[in-house]
């Protein structure tokens, strides 16, 4: 399909700051978006991911800094003026228009490429979000997910540059995310449409990106492929927001092999250690198994959870809380777990 | 690409449009008027001064004013002659307070009940009882006052009935509770709408965990509902109070010549072109009741954010069977709602039976002949009915088209954040503080008389100086009602209009302003009746010309005594008025109801 248009349509934030009434709620943010990716934005709420969001398509203005898509400063253009679709969380039907109404809406300003039939572009969006034959529903009469799939409908009909995506499934029960969350992408891939994505789900962003930039307090923390930021965190915050995650505070113990010690134990690490003397690691629960490892570790298991698939264990290890996830319930109270090397991550080894 | 600057400015555009007629009709005759009392040509402030140190307006207080020093000794000769307090005279700004805190109280007392009755009972017709509540405010005054002539003069429904049941007459008429019953007529339904709301905005669940952690039903009530409808009721007293203290055409025709407030003793002042001393009395009641209006929006404003989540209280049904006789409760509430109907009902079926009702008692149509031999006289300074009915539709039909789409951008001023909302909120509340025969007298001493701008001599017409004066005590009304709805639309509805493309007027258009269609039909038939009824400044306005309206002919009937002293033709000009206001609207709520579905 000939749908997105052959504009180059990256997305480019340079600099960016926004104040809300003297309190900074981004400052000095740099992104790239590359054309026809996905691009999500991850972090806590209030972090300022959504003002990111909202910056892109022009409903916030910087106090500093330049946004551009497909190459052109858009920073002083109204979003009306900048070929953007957008899907929020709550959806945003028009209540007094019909399902096809509102999906025709946008094409009473701006135009798909190519010459095209409105009755004709609006039953082929419909298709396209498997809605076909709901036009002259009422959006009230339709169910949270239906709804969700008319917003993407509505955003995509004129063929905009860049679609965003505001936390568009964070209204619906779990089951159902996940089933739009693989249409979503689908559609997207199909399009081959840049796409920015806001969610506080870091599960929901590493199953849908190309890249993610984990968002905390107005800046980024790190941009990456999701196995680049679930594996090998820039910083302590990404370590522990992306996934469970055990981090402990360690020293160096040797550069060659490397080695960290924590408090008196020396584990060996994956990779090569930053040129610090304290230095943070980390080990995924799931990486953590019960009995031997490259290092054995003697443990007081504390509480035990079920959770179907695995069971989540807590233990506590010389003072430290440390979290296993294995296949396998630990017999006693007394068990030995362990970690080898390959799984214990140096935060932050890719920066400095 | 820019968009080009009219849409940015659209709104900007707007607003100053709002401000600059706000301006020319109402701050800056408003001003003129209060700068007369406060800034007369000789010692400024001497007006003012002059009131507050005369006895008669302002009683025992005047020697605070008159001579302060002397107020030390004043007390203790006054404490030597054994406290007299019968003599302590109070004035009559005194007077105007004491009839507005009676007023109050009366309306609290009579309204009360009503909000009890719609928030915790079911029956057939609850949602219509209480968009009901709303007709009173918003019936002419004069109209209400004819009214309570009809149902409590000598030969009222009222007298007749006692008569009839072998009691003697009553003679209430000219006397303060007549006045006070008057406004709380006006006023209790105000208490219903506002305890109303705020009992159903109680969370059921705060009620069921007192009670779950062992409070008694009356102490649930006492603990977690009652802190929360105190405050309501309190305000809805204070709204009572300025409106009392205000009132005009109800204290003019119900009062008599006994009872004066200092409305009344305004329109006086300003008749007998004392207008100094009018302008003086202007300032002194425009102080106090903005004063008072600013604490009622203080405690608005608190209010916001309190409001919503949860879900209220389910109701009880009002009707259960047999069980209804037997429960004290329902009984109660069944003698409530038949004081309720005397009290709202009873003017106006007296008025409606009093026009066809000949003093002996049986039918006639005498009064409405009477209506038209007047429309037929040739006599100079005849009232007609006819025009007085084409006036006020005229007008009021004016008043539509300047008032609503003023409220509507105060709304879109005031939902904004940040200092939007304060803006507004001046705006809103100062046509509502300031009389409307001080409005009207500041029209009529600048626009109406002339204004000299840039060398040139600019004057306008009464019935464009009418329209004015209705439009601006009417768009508050349109603004109140629209901004909450305006306020519960989600902001995300016109952001994804524009980023589908339309500019933040074609948002506006398509889908902002279609969303609020019947709260904006309500603010308008709300505009609509507000102008049918408005006398104060009308009036003034009126005065000598042909602009009169359905309110003024009515009020010159009442005085007009040529058939005798009987109230037969003002009853008959007060029906054709109902009838009036009433059929318009049904019209504005069916044109309404095209747009609703």
């Amino acid at each position: 399909m000939a749908e997105g248009g052959g504009s180059a349509a990256g997305v480019e934030l340079d600099g960016v700051s926004v104040t809300f009434g003297g309190v900074t709620a981004l400052s000095d943010v740099d992104l790239s978006v590359g054309d026809g990716e996905f691009f999500t934005l991850v972090g806590p709420s209030g972090c300022g991911k959504t003002t990111t969001l909202r910056t892109v398509a022009g409903f916030e203005t910087p106090s500093s800094g330049t946004v551009r898509i497909g190459g052109t400063d858009v920073t002083d253009h109204s979003p009306e003026d900048r070929d953007i679709g957008i899907v929020f969380q709550n959806y945003a039907l028009f209540p007094h228009m019909t399902v096809r109404e509102n999906v025709a809406y946008g094409l009473r300003y701006r135009s798909p490429p190519g010459e095209v039939d409105t009755a004709e572009r609006v039953t082929a969006m419909l298709e396209l979000v498997d809605m076909a034959g709901m036009g002259d529903r009422q959006p009230g009469s339709l169910s949270g997910g239906q709804k969700q799939r008319i917003a993407l409908a509505r955003a995509l009909a004129p063929g905009p540059d860049v679609l965003l995506l505001d936390e568009p499934l964070s209204a619906l029960d779990a089951r159902l995310r996940e089933r739009l969350r693989v249409s979503i992408r689908g559609i997207q891939r199909e399009l081959d449409i840049t796409t920015v994505y806001v969610t506080h789900d870091q599960e929901e962003a590493l199953a849908i990106s190309d890249r993610i930039a984990v968002v905390r307090d107005g800046h980024v923390e790190q941009v990456g492929t999701p196995q680049a930021v679930y594996h090998t965190p820039a910083t302590r915050f990404v370590a522990e927001f992306m996934g469970e995650n055990n981090v402990f505070d360690a020293t160096v113990a040797s550069r060659d092999p490397p080695r960290a010690s924590l408090d008196g134990t020396t584990l060996p690490v994956d990779g090569p250690l930053p040129d610090r003397e304290r230095v943070p690691l980390c080990v995924r629960p799931e990486d953590v198994t019960l009995g031997d490892g490259d290092v054995t570790l003697p443990v007081t298991v504390e509480h035990v959870e079920f959770l179907g698939d695995a069971y989540r264990v807590h233990c506590e290890w010389n003072g430290e809380s440390l979290l296993a996830k294995t296949r396998r319930e630990p017999a006693e109270n007394a068990v030995s777990i362990g970690i080898d090397a390959v799984d214990v991550t140096v935060v932050g080894s890719q920066e400095e | 690409m820019q968009r080009p600057a009219a849409d940015r400015l659209a709104l900007p555009a707007g607003l100053v449009v709002t401000l600059a007629v706000l301006g020319v009709v109402f701050y800056y005759p408003v001003s003129r008027v209060l700068l007369a009392a406060i800034d007369p040509g000789g010692a400024a402030f001497a007006p003012i001064r002059a009131i507050l140190a005369d006895p008669f307006y302002t009683g025992i207080a005047h020697y605070a004013f008159a001579d302060p020093l002397g107020v030390p000794e004043g007390i203790i000769a006054w404490v030597r002659n054994g406290i007299p307090l019968a003599a302590v005279e109070f004035g009559l700004f005194g007077f105007t307070a004491y009839q507005a805190a009676l007023s109050a109280l009366a309306s609290v007392a009579l309204g009360l009940p009503g909000a009890y009755v719609l928030a915790r009972y079911e029956f057939p017709g609850r949602k219509t009882l209480r968009s009901v509540t709303i007709v009173p405010f918003v019936l002419p005054s004069i109209l209400v006052a004819v009214g309570f002539q009809a149902m409590f003069g000598a030969t009222g429904l009222v007298n007749e009935f006692l008569v009839a049941v072998g009691l003697g007459r009553i003679d209430v008429m000219f006397t303060l509770p007549i006045v006070i019953l008057a406004h709380a007529f006006y006023n209790a339904p105000l208490v219903t709408r506002l305890v109303t709301a705020a009992w159903e905005g109680i969370d059921a669940q705060q009620i069921e965990s007192a009670r779950a952690m062992g409070a008694s039903p009356l102490r649930a009530f006492r603990d977690v509902v009652a802190p929360q409808l105190i405050p309501a009721a309190l305000t809805a007293g204070l709204l009572a109070f300025v409106f009392s203290f205000m009132s005009f055409p109800i204290v003019l025709a119900l009062g008599g010549l006994e009872l004066q407030t200092v409305e009344v003793w305004l329109y006086a002042k300003v008749q007998s072109l004392a207008l100094e001393e009018a302008a003086a009395l202007a300032v002194l009641e425009t102080v106090i009741t903005l004063g008072l209006m600013y604490l009622y929006l203080r405690y608005e404003a608190t209010q916001v954010g309190i409001r919503g989540g949860g879900t209220s209280q389910s109701r009880r049904p009002l009707l259960a069977g047999t069980k209804t006789l037997g429960d004290p409760r329902r009984l109660a509430v069944f003698g409530y709602g038949l004081v309720a109907a005397i009290v709202f009902l009873g003017p106006v079926v007296s008025l409606i039976l009093e026009s066809i009702t000949g003093p002996d008692g049986g039918f006639t149509l005498a009064y409405y002949e009477f209506l038209l031999a007047q429309q037929a006289s040739a006599a100079v300074g005849t009232v007609k009915p006819l025009p007085a009915i084409q006036n006020s539709l005229l007008f009021a039909v004016g008043t539509l088209l300047l008032a609503v789409p003023m409220g509507v951008i105060v709304s879109i001023v005031a939902t904004r954040d940040g200092r939007g909302g304060r803006l507004a909120e001046a705006l809103l509340s100062a046509p509502i503080a300031v009389s409307g025969i001080v409005v009207g007298l500041g029209l009529l001493q600048t626009l109406v008389f002339g204004v000299d701008v840039l060398g040139h001599r600019l004057t306008v017409t009464g019935p464009v100086a009418v329209v004015a004066a209705h439009a601006v005590a009417a768009y508050p009304f349109v603004s109140r009602t629209v901004t909450p709805a305006l306020a519960g639309l989600d902001d995300r509805l016109a952001e994804a209009a524009r980023s589908l493309g339309a500019s933040r007027v074609r948002a506006l258009l398509t889908v902002t302003l279609p969303l609020i269609v019947a709260p904006l039909l309500a603010g308008a038939a709300f505009a609509f009746a507000i102008s049918i009824g408005e006398f104060d400044s009308t009036v003034l306005l009126a005065e000598g010309g042909g602009s009169y309206t359905m309110p003024v002919a009515l009020e010159r009937y009442v005085g007009n005594r040529s058939l005798g002293p009987s109230l037969g033709p003002a009853t008959a000009m007060g029906t054709v008025l109902l009838t009036v206001t009433a059929v318009s609207f049904v019209v504005i709520d069916r044109v309404g109801g095209r747009y609703d579905g």
